[in-house]
């Protein structure tokens, strides 16, 4: 994946649930290195626009390429190299954390076992831990989850909520490691909630409402929040 | 697929839910094989003597009999549930943005099969071990039962293997070689619950309902069964229920009895289906 070559590209993209547009014609690109801030209310369709881009949901209209490479040209629909946190974070909790990742990254086997290691203790946690995850707290749920998404090194990353449940502390981890991976050249979609933090993270931050990505939004968020009008850019 | 398989195996083996599929069968086998216990002496003996004496039932018989309640029960706990699981916590995009759909999907069915197959095995194990246990007090009517074969192989083939096998099924194959016939008789039992567990869960998929799972191998032996037995037959009850069908019909006629038998087991399809339609408007989970 190059830097020219855009890493995501939506052009178009809708998406209708049982007759209902949950999000319509939507364009975006997002270059590697680059990370932009998706933000808007409940079920304005910020996490379908993420899971759309994972392949795990099929657009009803437009196309959707990772990589230059149109999803539906794809053997398996979904692009290689990608990293998800979703809420639920894809924790099983009869499972330790490490068990969890190590299962993890089993499926692709690019990293050894000590990076696994490596990985939950720069999230904060004890990889000697042999808590099952259902004792977890949220926030330790959150940081686990967030480190499978990062283990790998995924060219692109699509974060729902990742400061979720977290404390002041993991918050300011969560954005240490996307600045992290943003200099590491992983093109990065952020959905949330807050538009702070979001654009503490972000190189452009978008607003999402009602499915449609609102132009000319930016400045008014900006006043509203009192966050640089200038990284508030559609 | 095989990281899949693999990463199945790892869950599926530390789940409480194997590990209740795997008691289960066993309390089911030793339930079921006490139960045929009953009828198969003449005159019939107290029960507890039946208990003993039950590792003389052929595997065609009480085995086989329970299979449609016995494979849904194995397949759904680890396989069927794992998909549930996977579902409810997220798993299923982890995964598949891994893998992709493709391997994850086979590496689903491979791996339930492989679960069930495990656990069949180790529930059919366990009751050979309970079997062998109780073998001295069974002994002396095993002696008269098969004496032409030699002590070591009365004792093994006349358990849950099945003389019966070895009457009708290549009966030639299974008096050159006994140890290999018993072999190859539980290979293909747990090869046919593997297939209908498989296609089990396949269904759940494809319906995008993990939990019909449980009712896709009950539904598959049932209809086969009473298709051969409408073929052989002539009449459209299953071959376990077709003696309290055949009581019924002097009584009320064939159709009445018929209608009376399907009545309550046509209900719990028509059931779950409804149940099924309400759950699937809800699966477009998360759109926020």
């Amino acid at each position: 994946m190059g830097t020219a070559e855009p890493a995501i590209v939506l052009a178009g993209v809708s998406k209708r649930y049982q007759g209902r547009a949950v999000v319509s014609d939507i364009h975006l690109t997002v270059h590697s290195g680059e990370v932009v801030g998706l933000i808007g209310p409940n079920g304005c369709g910020k996490t379908t626009v993420l899971r759309m881009v994972a392949g795990l949901v099929q657009p009803s209209k437009g196309t959707v390429a990772v990589g230059g490479v149109p999803l539906t040209d794809l053997p398996g629909g979904v692009p290689a190299g990608l990293g998800i946190l979703f809420d639920p974070p894809g924790l099983l909790p009869h499972l330790s954390g490490l068990t969890n990742l190590s299962m993890l990254a089993a499926l692709r086997q690019v990293i050894s076992a000590s990076e696994v290691r490596q990985w939950m203790q720069r999230v904060g946690l004890d990889p000697a831990d042999r808590k099952r995850v259902g004792l977890y707290s949220q926030g330790m749920v959150q940081r686990l989850g967030i480190a499978q998404a990062l283990m790998e090194a995924p060219a692109v990353l699509l974060l729902d909520e990742p400061t979720n449940a977290l404390d002041p502390s993991g918050v300011a981890l969560v954005a240490h490691l996307i600045q992290e991976q943003q200099e590491r050249g992983a093109a990065i979609l952020v959905a949330s909630h807050y538009l702070e933090e979001v654009s503490r993270v972000s190189t452009r931050v978008l607003k999402i409402a009602e499915g449609r990505l609102m132009p000319a939004v930016g400045e008014d968020l900006a006043r509203e929040q009192g966050v640089d009008a200038r990284r508030v850019d559609p | 697929m095989g990281h899949v398989v693999r990463a199945e195996w790892m869950r599926g083996i530390r789940s409480w839910r194997f590990w209740v599929a795997v008691a289960a069968t066993v309390g089911l086998l030793l339930l079921t094989a006490v139960q045929y216990a009953q009828p198969w002496y003449h005159p019939p003996t107290p029960r507890l003597v039946n208990f003993f004496t039950a590792s003389e039932m052929p595997l065609g018989g009480w085995l086989t009999a329970l299979w449609p309640v016995l494979i849904p029960v194995v397949a759904a706990l680890p396989g069927g549930d794992s998909l549930a699981i996977d579902r409810r916590r997220g798993l299923d995009a982890v995964a598949i943005t891994r893998v992709g759909w493709t391997r994850y999907l086979w590496g689903k069915l491979a791996g339930g099969a492989l679960l069930t197959l495990v656990a069949m095995g180790i529930a059919i194990g366990v009751v050979e071990a309970v079997f062998a246990a109780t073998l001295p007090l069974a002994l002396p009517r095993l002696l008269s039962w098969v004496p032409n074969l030699s002590l070591p192989y009365r004792v093994k083939i006349s358990g849950v293997y099945g003389v019966s096998y070895a009457t009708q099924f290549h009966p030639h194959f299974f008096w050159a070689a006994p140890g290999l016939f018993v072999i190859l008789v539980v290979l293909v039992a747990l090869w046919a619950a593997v297939s209908l567990a498989s296609l089990s869960t396949a269904a759940g998929i494809w319906v995008r309902q993990p939990l019909l799972t449980l009712a896709v191998p009950m539904m598959v032996l049932i209809v086969g069964d009473v298709v051969s037995q409408a073929l052989w037959r002539s009449y459209w009850v299953p071959s376990v229920y077709a003696g309290q069908y055949l009581s019924w019909v002097p009584s009320v006629g064939s159709w009445a009895a018929l209608a009376l038998y399907w009545a309550i087991p046509a209900a719990v399809p028509v059931l779950a289906i409804a149940w099924m339609a309400v759950r699937r408007k809800e699966w477009p989970r998360s759109v926020g």
